[in-house]
């Protein structure tokens, strides 16, 4: 049942294939956000570890474990960096 | 004048033929003689003079090579003292030259150092924090069981809800 009036395609990536609870959870926060109709297509992407990764026209929101190491990574460097 | 063995009249004629003999000879033979010897004389004041004035010349000559020998000794010993001097000022120069070039190699070679150290630590560091990435993602990929992704899902799913698009 279509609520709104434009139609959205956003790609999700997770380290597991995700069940339909999540994937409707998902759908459910990024139309209130987005004010679209959502289609939630789930990729599995081993290398990003856990969590997920979402990708909205080209705007990448990553929560996944790799993006947390990442994070920590760089705060490490700088840390290194500033002594 | 009989008695002396004197004939008057061989007198007399010798007499006339000496007169005769000293006018011709004055007339012709004195004067040139004379000129002759007056022309000698003067020749031989003026040789004389002439000696005495080249005499003085070369006397000249020698006080001026003197001088000019000491002048050019002179000179010498100067041109050698401005050439040393000049040589010291260059060897000097050089010497100078050849420290700041020295110093200013030993800084670059500590700069080149410096920025080597510096890249080497980077890299270090990289290499460090790429290993930490690599051995947590190991250590995550044994650990994290299909329960636990979900889990992480989930939690993932809670901090979306945060995010501002």
């Amino acid at each position: 049942m279509k609520k709104f009036v434009v139609n959205k395609t956003v790609d999700v990536y997770s380290a597991v294939k995700m069940t339909t609870s999540e994937l409707e959870a998902i759908k459910i926060i990024l139309e209130n956000k987005l004010k679209a109709n959502v289609e939630v297509i789930n990729s599995v992407d081993i290398s990003i570890l856990g969590g997920i990764k979402i990708v909205i026209d080209g705007q990448v929101i990553d929560i996944s474990l790799l993006g947390k190491l990442s994070q920590l990574k760089n705060q490490f460097t700088n840390v290194l960096r500033s002594n | 004048m009989e008695t002396l063995g004197i004939n008057l009249v061989s007198f007399g004629a010798q007499l006339i033929n000496f007169i005769i003999l000293f006018i011709v000879l004055k007339k012709l033979v004195f004067k040139t003689v004379i000129n002759l010897m007056t022309k000698m004389r003067k020749q031989s004041k003026d040789t004389e003079k002439y000696q005495q004035e080249i005499a003085t010349e070369r006397e000249n000559i020698v006080k001026f090579k003197a001088k000019e020998l000491a002048n050019a000794r002179k000179e010498a010993a100067m041109l050698v003292e401005k050439t040393k001097i000049e040589a010291e000022k260059k060897k000097k120069m050089l010497l100078d030259n050849a420290e700041v070039k020295a110093l200013n190699i030993i800084k670059e070679a500590k700069t080149e150092a410096q920025t080597m150290e510096i890249q080497m630590m980077k890299k270090a560091e990289e290499y460090s924090a790429n290993l930490a990435i690599k051995i947590a993602s190991r250590l995550m990929i044994e650990k994290l069981d299909a329960s636990k992704q979900h889990n992480i899902i989930n939690k993932a799913i809670t901090d979306f809800k945060k995010v501002e698009l």
